[in-house]
């Protein structure tokens, strides 16, 4: 009997050893299985979406060192719908589109029907001509890195193996509160506050980016401002090119990398609607602000006026075709004024050209002026191949710092009789006060140096060209 | 009689531990992935479309949502717009899949056609400053960029649309059924290079090309004769070749043209000249229903 009880004993701790344990849940780390998880956190996320009364928002910027920051504002509804707006452009209305929730290389939040969000994600939608195929280098497809009540932490799906990732902020969904329901038309009417205090024409081209602090200033020079792109360009002291990438805000704009003064940062910039300062940020009674001023000429004054009449042979186009938007709106309505009158002769301007210390066939003792001149190209409107050079000759003078003076001698060659066609461009770049000369530090779709030309009695004139040389 | 019961006793407790034992099984039930099947009568206009026109007729899916293992996510592509889709699939069936079944039967296009179609809003832009309208992968996949860009009431515009696709398609008869490359090849050998966009159209028609991409190689040289065939109507066609001023360049060309003819009457049963008539009349029809 003793035996029989050992023999059970054993027995019953064999099976017990090696019986099934009665748990169904084998990963008893989770109470559900990994796909049940990622629908119900699928879900989760979905819910959160559709359960903001008034939308969620985003300031995206998709590469800040060529772009700025766009607005967005998204309604999840129901069957995968969603309401988007944007301060991209001008249409400042709802559209109605379709997402998805899914899964990526975590969960991730698709716009999966072409609207407005993808305007910043598409090559062929571009600010200009240098960034065809790439577009303002967006996305529509972020991974949902985090998820509180009333943010959701979004990541760009592209950016993820590029080493841009390192640069790129967390896009942050915000749920919409009733103070921001209008945002989207108040960033467009900042926008166009901006561009028409930026255009004036009795204001100026000139800019300057300052720091203010403890009475004590840091200027950056060549500040300027690109609106398709939302960015400010300027160089620091040490002439370093910097690029300050902005979203606009109902104030005015603010960066999305703070600008240190001393060790205070300084977001947000409030748009100025009138008088000298364009925008004023930070605490002026705690002696640390940024100003962004208009300026009646340049900054620095330079002997780039000199460097640019040196040599022989020296040519700068402004060439209609590329670099009209590159001019000042007062510049483009002399073009505007010019081709209207050229009209009538059914030819329009493609090109005005500088040449300086030519050496001209024409260039004998009789005519003794001949070596500078500014030409006039004009297309005949209904034969491309049909160009007419107009040619002005005239006087330079370098003397004064920054500045060329051509004087008009009057001597329009054979072409005398068209001179009043161009005369509103040609009043201007003959004007007796001359013109601010400044080798720039930007280009435009070609590697050519850009030289700009700007009128010192109206500074809100200025036209750029091509270095040929 | 000790022995026996002692064994019996151990028999009947190993018994009742495999009765009672690992008994709880859990039932198969639905998978746990979400895979719905949408009803018939739940399908958007689109779907029904797509189901109707080319997944029954031609076993070929039309990919219109965003579905990023379908593109090159290294370029800046987008989705086209819901309003696009419509007018695309239209041109697709009507200008593309329809001649080919009338001219060449009702078992062509499912034999010999790619499996998806896949649908892209923008432009595809290379670094070279080109364009590409489309591209066909392994013969499975067609893709069309541009979407977007369609118009129907310009014939033009549909052309240059279908046009990748007719281009696109040639490629994939190429690899089921081969032409003869090293004759086709030897018309104008010495004049194919990778700098194709360097000339314009005209200066490659002057070298016995019917375009430009076609001086990229022979394949792409014998799809881009078929794609301008397909473009235009016969005597369109004939008005392109005959406004070349250089008769040697025509002839070139000509020759070409034999041997496409040649090729999709001997291997494929289709006349391509009645082909071409079919294209050119349901292109004709779209572009002046809009």
């Amino acid at each position: 009997m003793r035996h029989l009880i050992k023999k059970i004993v054993w027995l019953l701790l064999a099976i017990y050893c090696i019986s099934c344990e009665n748990d169904t849940n084998p990963d008893s780390l989770f109470e559900k299985a990994p796909t049940k998880r990622i629908e119900s956190k699928i879900e989760e996320v979905n819910t959160l979406l559709k359960s903001a009364e008034n939308g969620w928002k985003f300031v995206y910027f998709p590469n800040d060192s060529q772009v700025g920051g766009f607005t967005y504002v998204f309604r999840f509804l129901e069957d995968n719908k969603v309401e988007i707006k944007s301060d991209f452009d001008d249409d400042t209305s709802f559209e109605t589109s379709s997402y998805e929730i899914n899964l990526g290389s975590t969960i991730q939040l698709t716009f999966n029907e072409r609207s407005k969000v993808h305007d910043l994600a598409s090559g062929d939608v571009v600010p200009d001509d240098s960034l065809i195929g790439e577009g303002y280098f967006g996305n529509f497809q972020f991974l949902v890195q985090e998820i509180k009540t009333d943010t959701i932490i979004l990541r760009d799906v592209r950016l993820l193996d590029d080493n841009l990732v390192s640069k790129q902020p967390d896009i942050k969904l915000s749920r919409m509160t009733t103070e921001d329901i209008n945002i989207i038309e108040q960033n467009r009417a900042v926008l166009s506050k901006l561009n028409d205090r930026l255009e004036s024409p009795d204001g100026s081209v000139f800019l300057a980016f300052e720091k203010r602090f403890n009475g004590a200033n840091e200027l950056f020079t060549g500040t300027r401002f690109d609106l398709l792109r939302r960015i400010i360009l300027a160089t620091d002291k040490d002439g370093v090119n910097e690029t300050f990438a902005f979203n606009l805000t109902p104030n005015g704009i603010a960066f999305n990398k703070p600008i240190k003064v001393l060790n205070t940062e300084i977001f947000n910039l409030d748009l100025q609607e009138s008088g000298s300062d364009l925008f004023i940020g930070g605490n002026e009674a705690d002696n640390k602000s940024i100003h962004i001023a208009f300026l009646d000429k340049p900054l620095i004054l330079t002997d780039d006026n000199k460097e640019m009449i040196s040599g022989l042979n020296n040519v700068y186009g402004y060439i209609d075709e590329n670099l009209n938007t590159s001019t000042s709106k007062a510049f483009q309505a002399l073009v505007k004024q010019t081709n209207e009158n050229l009209n009538s002769l059914n030819f329009k301007l493609i090109r005005v050209q500088f040449h300086y210390n030519v050496n001209d066939p024409s260039d004998d003792e009789a005519n003794p002026n001949r070596n500078n001149f500014i030409q006039y190209l004009i297309q005949d409107l209904d034969d491309d191949s049909r160009i007419v050079r107009i040619i002005h000759y005239v006087n330079v003078d370098s003397k004064t710092k920054s500045i060329l003076k051509f004087s008009a001698t009057g001597d329009w060659g054979l072409n005398l009789s068209v001179a009043p066609l161009f005369s509103a461009i040609d009043d201007v770049l003959t004007d007796s006060d001359g013109l601010y000369i400044i080798k720039e530090s930007y280009t435009v779709r070609f590697p050519n140096t850009i030289w700009s030309f700007t009128s010192v009695k109206t500074p809100s004139i200025q036209v750029v060209s091509y270095s040929f040389q | 009689m000790k022995n026996t019961s002692n064994r019996y006793l151990i028999g009947m407790l190993a018994l009742v531990c495999l009765v009672f034992g690992c008994q709880k099984e859990e039932k198969i039930t639905e998978s746990l992935l979400k895979t719905p099947q949408i009803p018939e009568n739940e399908l958007s206009d689109i779907d029904l479309t797509i189901k109707n026109d080319f997944i029954n007729p031609y076993n070929i899916d039309i990919i219109y949502s965003w579905k990023e293992a379908s593109v090159d996510l290294n370029r800046f592509l987008v989705p086209p717009r819901k309003a696009s889709i419509t007018p695309a699939l239209k041109v697709i069936k009507s200008v593309w899949l329809d001649p080919y079944t009338k001219i060449g039967g009702a078992t062509f296009v499912p034999n010999i056609s790619p499996r998806e179609i896949v649908l892209i809003g923008n432009q595809n832009f290379n670094r070279s400053g080109t364009a590409t309208l489309g591209i066909a992968e392994a013969g499975a996949r067609v893709t069309f960029f541009e979407t977007d860009n369609l118009d129907l009431s310009n014939a033009d515009n549909i052309n240059r649309f279908i046009g990748t696709a007719q281009h696109e398609y040639v490629h994939i008869l190429n690899q089921t059924i081969p032409f003869d490359e090293q004759r086709y090849g030897n018309i104008t050998p010495s004049q194919y290079t990778s700098q194709w966009f360097n000339s314009t159209i005209t200066e490659a028609r002057e070298l016995g090309f019917i375009s430009n991409y076609a001086r990229l190689n022979v394949r792409e040289d014998f799809a881009e004769m078929v794609r301008i065939m397909l473009s235009n109507d016969n005597k369109t066609y004939n008005a392109i070749i005959d406004a070349i001023p250089i008769v040697n360049a025509r002839n070139l060309i000509r020759q070409k043209e034999a041997i496409v003819a040649d090729y999709y009457n001997s291997e494929l049963g289709i006349d391509i000249y009645e082909l071409q008539a079919e294209v050119a009349k349901n292109t004709l029809t779209i572009s002046n229903e809009e």
